[in-house]
This record gives C-alpha cells, structure tokens and sequence, in this order.
C-alpha cells in the first residue's frame, strides 16, 4: 500500500496535522492551496476526519456507560477520607475488589446493587469532556420551550464581549468569527463564570437552526488538542483547544456541516496573539461598540456584518 | 496522598475504558485491561509525585498491559458480550450510520496493533503526536508513518466493504426484479 506523493512543500505528516487540526497556522494556506489542486488528496483527508468523528461515535458509549462494580468500589475506597492508609491496604483492597470482578462477570452481582456508586463516579469526567457537556448545557438553555432573551444582542455586543474576554485573559482573539458562508448571523453572546473558569458563549441563528461557539480561556497549558467530535443527544459537537482558549461547538446540524463550520472558525480565529501590547491596541474599538472589525486572516469575508438585532 | 491519587484515576477513568474498548474491541476484555491498569497504578503509587503528565501516564500504563497480553490469556476464549458479536441485529435508528460503524470496527480490528494505537490515540483520544510517542515508546517519526499507514489501511477498509455492501444491494435489486417479472 503506497501513499500517493505530493508536492515537495506539503508533507505527508503536514497533512495528517491538518487533519487532527494540528498544523501550524502558517503551513495552513499552504495544505489548502494545495488540497483545491489535489482533489484525491482533498477526498483523503475528508476521510480520516470522518474517521476520527466515526470513532467518537462508535466508542464514546463506553463514557456514558455504568462502571463496573469493583472499579467504583476501588475508587470510592480510594476516596473515602476516612483511614488514610499505606498502599498495603490499598492492595488489599484491589485484590478484593478482583474478586468481585469475577462475581459481577459471572452474574452472580448486579450492577444495581450500587446505585449510590454509580451516581457519584458517573459525574466524574475528564476535562474536556467536562467542558464540552457545559457547552452543550448552555446550548441546550438556548432551545428550550421559551429561550431566555440574550442579554447581549447583536453581533456589536458579541463582538465587544469577545473584546472583554481577550482583555481578561491578556491573549487575544480578533473578533468573533463570521459564519455568514453558512447563512448564519451573530445574534448575541454571554459571559459565564464556571467554577475558575471565564467562559463566552456566541450565539449565531440562521435558517437552519443555531449554533453557539463557547470559547474559555484556558488555564492549564498550551497544548493543542485535536479536533474532538461528541454527540450529545440531538446535539454535534467539536471541542478543540487553541492557543490560550478551549472550544467547543455545538449544534443540532448534521455532523458533517458541523465540522466545516468548525473549520471556519478555527481559520479565522487564527493564531493567538499573546504580545498584551497587541492584544490591547486591538481590543479597544471591540469595546466600543464598532462594527466592522478587520479579522487578520483573508480578504472579503472577513468583516464582521452590521449588527442585525437591536 | 491516597485521595488524590483517587482523584487522578476518577478524572481519566473514563477515557481509559473507551481507550481499552476500541484497542481490544471487546468490552470485558477493556474492562480487565482497565482494572488491572488501575491496580498497576496502584502498586506504584510512590512514583506519582514525579508524574507531570498523568493522563499520558495511565494511558502508558494501559497500554503495556494490552501488549503484554495477559489479559487475554487469562480470558481465552470466553465470553464475548452479546453487542459486541451481534451489532447488525440491533435494530437502531439510523441504519446508514450503523453500517458505517460497523466497517469503522471491522477496519480497526484489521490493523495491526502498532498502528490501531496510533490512530486511537490520536484520532479518539486527542493526543499530541508527542504524547502518543511517550506512550508506546517509539519516536515521533514512527508515529507519524503509522498514523498515515493506519489511516489509509482503515480508509481503503471502509470502501472496500462499502462497495461489497452496495454491490450485494444491487444484485438483491436485481434479482428482486428478475422474480418480479417471473
């Protein structure tokens, strides 16, 4: 089996990071200039996108699914404050609850019997799993019967909300990300406070439903995640990390349409800049208001339309 | 110490099993792996304070575990949980979308266990390349070469049995109508 060649300038490992949204942000024009030329090479990597959200799908069950009764039974040993005792005792209890592995697996225990366990490990998630369920909650807030009213409308008010929160986190995004291409409009935005975490949310309504963007900054480190794809219910969603800020994108259009929207929008957000003298010069006429805002990347598209709710 | 420790496990638990599920493709078998990765980590509790990356680490762990392969050996052979071996039969919403789920599995069991953790490191689990090569103890280069071989094996398998699916769709077709007119 043999790769087909490219040109010298994209590499095969080039395209494999853009794939998982990993490629620096200078080589980016390049892979798509080269993709526009390279039909094939466009299909492949459609597919393994596709691969890596078919994956998500196929296996992300095992996230949601009840523990086993001796990993909850070890983990609440482990949490229990009440003998903090050496490793033996810990073994000894890892040995035990060996032995209920071979009970529940030969049926003799249901997992039932610990409901209260599985209630309490069943909120424990990683972080960006955390962090995309919050997503989707504020999503869900927005479609419920009667959809509180966005305290800040209009794309002007989301765009000086995405102003405060370059401020706040002394690293910057430019301006919310134009998704017109979808027919899909700025509506508004909100700023949470979750646990220690700023969290934005931009809301953008079109014809074929809405999708909201919720952007935080990111505490922990640098590190670049892939493109992370769940299905939360009805809802899509792709959680990425960028630079200082996490994301996640959440909608109830098909999978596929999801991730060009998320394309966009990681394109245009661009790379961070993290310089604050840049960041504040920035920042300014996104807090007062204007419209209009140039995005660094591109040419045409790349305004931020006239707001289109008062 | 012990607490944390807890904690730690509680918080990556839950990617370790998908993790196992998709590298061993059978649900008791991730299960084990999961168990005995957490006792492992257990065992060496004394080493975590020099741990930076513990997600990596678990899944360092895990991993050893898998190629070891005594938890398998342990199993040989016996059961295989009812939705593993029968996912056609459930009958599911989107039929479109289970079939194409259906390759996915079939395709990664095809892939050779080198390059099925590269992809599901990387593509379900969100790795960097750089953390996928501290886990399965390869340079990066490698990663990269089985990341592209993994992907196009996986990709040429879903077609392939695509293509299977809609021919035997067509001489159903056909041979529907060819009775129809008999």
């Amino acid at each position: 089996m043999s790769i087909i060649h490219h040109d010298a300038q994209v590499r095969e490992e080039d395209l494999q990071a853009y794939v998982d949204g990993l490629l620096e942000i200078n080589l980016r024009a390049t892979v798509e200039a080269y993709l526009a030329l390279h039909p094939e090479e466009a299909e492949r990597v459609t597919a393994y996108r596709a691969q890596n959200v078919a994956l998500h799908q196929a296996y992300d069950i095992m996230t949601r699914r009840p523990l086993p009764a001796s990993m909850e039974l070890m983990l609440e040993k482990l949490s229990s404050p009440d003998r903090g005792g050496p490793f033996r005792r810990l073994l000894r209890r890892g040995a035990m609850a060996a032995a209920l592995v071979l009970a529940v697996a030969s049926g003799w225990v249901a997992h039932e019997e610990w409901p209260g366990l599985v209630q309490q490990v069943a909120h424990q998630e990683d972080p960006f799993s955390a962090f995309t369920r919050r997503a989707v909650e504020a999503h869900a807030m927005l479609t419920g019967d009667q959809s509180p009213p966005l305290v800040e409308k209009g794309a002007a008010a989301g765009n000086a909300l995405v102003g405060w929160l370059s401020q706040r986190s002394s690293s910057s995004i430019r301006s919310a990300p134009n998704l017109k291409s979808f027919d899909l409009l700025l509506a508004g935005g909100r700023i949470f406070f979750i646990r220690d975490q700023l969290v934005l949310q931009l809301i953008y309504r079109g014809k074929q439903g809405q999708v909201s963007l919720y952007v935080g900054a990111s505490p922990r480190d640098n590190s670049r995640t892939t493109f992370t794809f769940a299905q939360q219910g009805d809802l899509s969603t792709f959680y990425w990390r960028q630079g200082k800020f996490e994301f996640s994108l959440v909608s109830g259009m098909p999978r596929e349409q999801l991730l060009d929207v998320a394309k966009v929008v990681q394109n245009q957000l661009g790379e961070p800049v993290s310089d604050p003298d840049v960041s504040r010069s920035d920042v300014r006429p996104l807090l007062s208001g204007g419209s209009g805002i140039d995005l660094r990347k591109g040419g045409g598209e790349t305004k931020v339309g006239a707001p289109i709710e008062r | 110490m012990a607490e944390k420790l807890g904690e730690i496990l509680k918080s990556h638990i839950l990617g370790l099993r998908r993790y196992a599920m998709a590298l061993s493709g059978n649900s008791i078998e991730a299960d084990d792996l999961v168990q005995e990765c957490l006792a492992r980590a257990l065992s060496r509790a004394h080493v975590w304070a020099k741990v930076r990356d513990h997600r990596a680490y678990l899944f360092t762990i895990l991993h050893n575990i898998y190629v070891d392969g005594v938890i398998r050996q342990r199993r040989q052979g016996i059961q295989v949980p009812i939705e593993d071996a029968t996912p056609i039969l459930r009958a599911l919403p989107n039929q479109q979308e289970r079939l194409e789920i259906r390759d996915l599995k079939r395709g990664l069991a095809a892939l050779p266990d080198t390059h099925r953790s590269v992809v599901l490191l990387v593509g379900l689990e969100g790795m960097s390349y750089r953390q996928t090569a501290d886990i399965l103890g390869v340079p990066i280069g490698t990663i990269m070469s089985r990341l592209s071989r993994g992907r196009e094996m996986l990709r040429r398998h879903m077609n392939n049995d695509q293509n299977e699916r809609t021919e035997r769709a067509l001489q159903d077709g056909a041979m529907t109508a060819v009775n129809e007119r008999a």
